[in-house]
């Protein structure tokens, strides 16, 4: 698994009181995510972060969201 | 008759870290310790790598030498302790009296449902229950959480049971006749509450088993293990009375530690005291966090690995060696200040430390009572002292940790949370 933090943009749907982030946009891609296998939040002072652990054609990518600076970004790829 | 169940996640760690990631599925895999895979222990094993024996707490190097294709994955707490919360969250559906052992079992007293059954095969409530959490497990939190549960009369049974079908069983213990035809069958260390130790003591008094154990009046048992001769006497019959404590009834906090294995072995008492004071700055954020004042400041230091006799072993082999240590404690006025408490510990660590090398050093502190009420000073620097500490901590509440430190903090070496299943004092953050 690669770990990287490189800013991405995503589509999201709200949905039920739930965020789900649907398609990203990585190195030049449009990545459908297909399963949202894990969400859990961290906290950095009042700062919460979502990361979103999802899968797509097989390969492992972790999103995070940013909640005070609504930005996503990409945290670890793991792709064949 | 009280009906409790015990659930147990199968090698949580690692099963979650499968959850999140489907790559990782179905094959072995180690976590180690937070964010590193230097100087670290596995964590968890997947049930996949426990076939190939790796255990918890062994080594990455042996790990690798038992299995060679491990994927080791670092450790996020904050990830273990979501999934906690969410699986208390389906659990307090159907019981308000949820004991949390630890961060990956609980026990559940149902005995509002009627009491086991005596039947142990037939569909009781109870296990219809089990069943449904199990399909709550997967369906709200994922569909590679396995767990293990364990059905009877008492907590000690409720464990035994889910211990005896891994991963994914669920074993009633329904009555006492079945229990003791169970404890007979087992070895002396498949009970919680008998380790190697008390297994080897039990084994030099003659005592293999529980049938023998039945054997022992309660009078010797108390002579050779004074009041856990009691509990000993119980278990080999099967009876424990102890309660479900709700994990809302919070438990007093007894003591607030840290410690840090350092990345690279030093003797250098700049290093090693702007460690000490990292370290007395988080106890002291959490004591305050938790309105705690504490008086007795325990520190201790592991020194550098040294091999046991003159055996010569491969670079990075640990087996053959020993890690040696010392540490000592100090009582002082009650405080939650850092500073304060880095200064005892830095007056415990130099007399303790005789030079050399070392890898670790932790602190805590301990005897601690609430915050309020308290004496208010009559010295101005002290009242100075406690309106900065306060102004720091809301910055860094806000911002994050160490946002605002002290000087000499600043290049400090970064110190997380190690995966662990012990709730400990993050038991109220549940």
């Amino acid at each position: 698994m690669l770990e990287i933090q490189e800013p991405i943009d995503v589509w999201v749907l709200f949905s039920k009181n739930h965020i789900q982030p649907s398609v990203f946009f990585w190195h030049g891609r449009q990545i459908k995510i297909e399963k949202i296998n894990l969400v859990h939040t961290s906290k950095n002072g009042g700062n919460i972060f979502y990361h979103f652990s999802v899968s797509s054609c097989g390969n492992f990518y972790r999103l995070n969201l940013d909640t005070s600076k609504m930005r996503w970004i990409l945290e670890a790829v793991e792709e064949e | 008759m009280r009906s409790i169940l015990h659930i147990d996640f199968n090698s949580y760690f690692a099963t979650v870290e499968q959850q999140a990631n489907p790559r990782l599925r179905g094959k072995p895999i180690g976590v180690t310790g937070g964010d590193r895979l230097q100087r670290t222990v596995i964590g968890a094993a997947s049930i996949e790598a426990k076939k190939f024996g790796v255990k918890t707490g062994m080594h990455p190097y042996e790990a690798k030498k038992l299995c060679p294709e491990i994927i080791l994955v670092k450790g996020d707490s904050d990830k273990y302790l979501e999934v906690t919360k969410k699986f208390l969250n389906i659990i307090k559906d159907f019981s308000p009296y949820v004991e949390v052992f630890s961060i990956d079992e609980v026990f559940i007293d149902l005995s509002h449902l009627g009491g086991v059954n005596q039947v142990a095969t037939s569909l009781t409530s109870e296990v219809n229950v089990a069943r449904e959490i199990k399909s709550r497990i997967h369906s709200e939190i994922g569909e590679w959480m396995r767990v293990s549960i364990g059905i009877s009369y008492n907590k000690l049974l409720a464990k035994l049971a889910s211990n005896l079908q891994k991963p994914d069983g669920l074993v009633v213990i329904p009555n006492h006749t079945e229990a003791i035809k169970i404890l007979d069958k087992i070895e002396l260390d498949e009970v919680c509450g008998i380790g190697s130790r008390i297994k080897r003591r039990l084994n030099n008094m003659g005592i293999f088993n529980f049938s023998q154990l039945r054997f022992v009046p309660l009078p010797a048992l108390l002579a050779s293990f004074k009041s856990y001769g009691q509990i000993l006497y119980n278990m080999a019959r099967g009876v424990d009375e102890s309660p479900i404590i709700p994990f809302y009834e919070k438990e007093e906090v007894k003591s607030v530690g840290h410690r840090h294995t350092i990345d690279h072995d030093t003797a250098d008492p700049t290093e090693i005291k702007q460690i000490l004071l990292k370290l007395t700055e988080l106890v002291a954020r959490r004591l305050r966090a938790k309105e705690l004042v504490g008086k007795t400041v325990h520190c201790w230091y592991r020194q550098a690995f040294h091999l046991r006799g003159e055996a010569e072993l491969s670079p990075g082999s640990h087996l053959g060696g020993v890690f040696l240590g010392d540490g000592m404690q100090l009582t002082i006025q009650y405080t939650s200040d850092g500073l304060e408490i880095f200064h005892a510990a830095w007056r415990i660590f130099q007399t303790i430390w005789s030079g050399g090398k070392i890898r670790m050093v932790g602190i805590s502190i301990s005897n601690l009572k609430p915050t309020h009420p308290q004496n208010l000073s009559l010295l101005p620097e002290t009242n100075r002292a406690e309106i900065i500490l306060k102004a720091i901590d809301k910055i860094n509440d806000k911002f994050g940790e160490f946002t605002l430190q002290r000087g000499v903090l600043l290049g400090s070496q970064q110190m997380r949370r190690k995966p662990n299943p012990f709730l400990a004092d993050r038991r109220f953050k549940l």
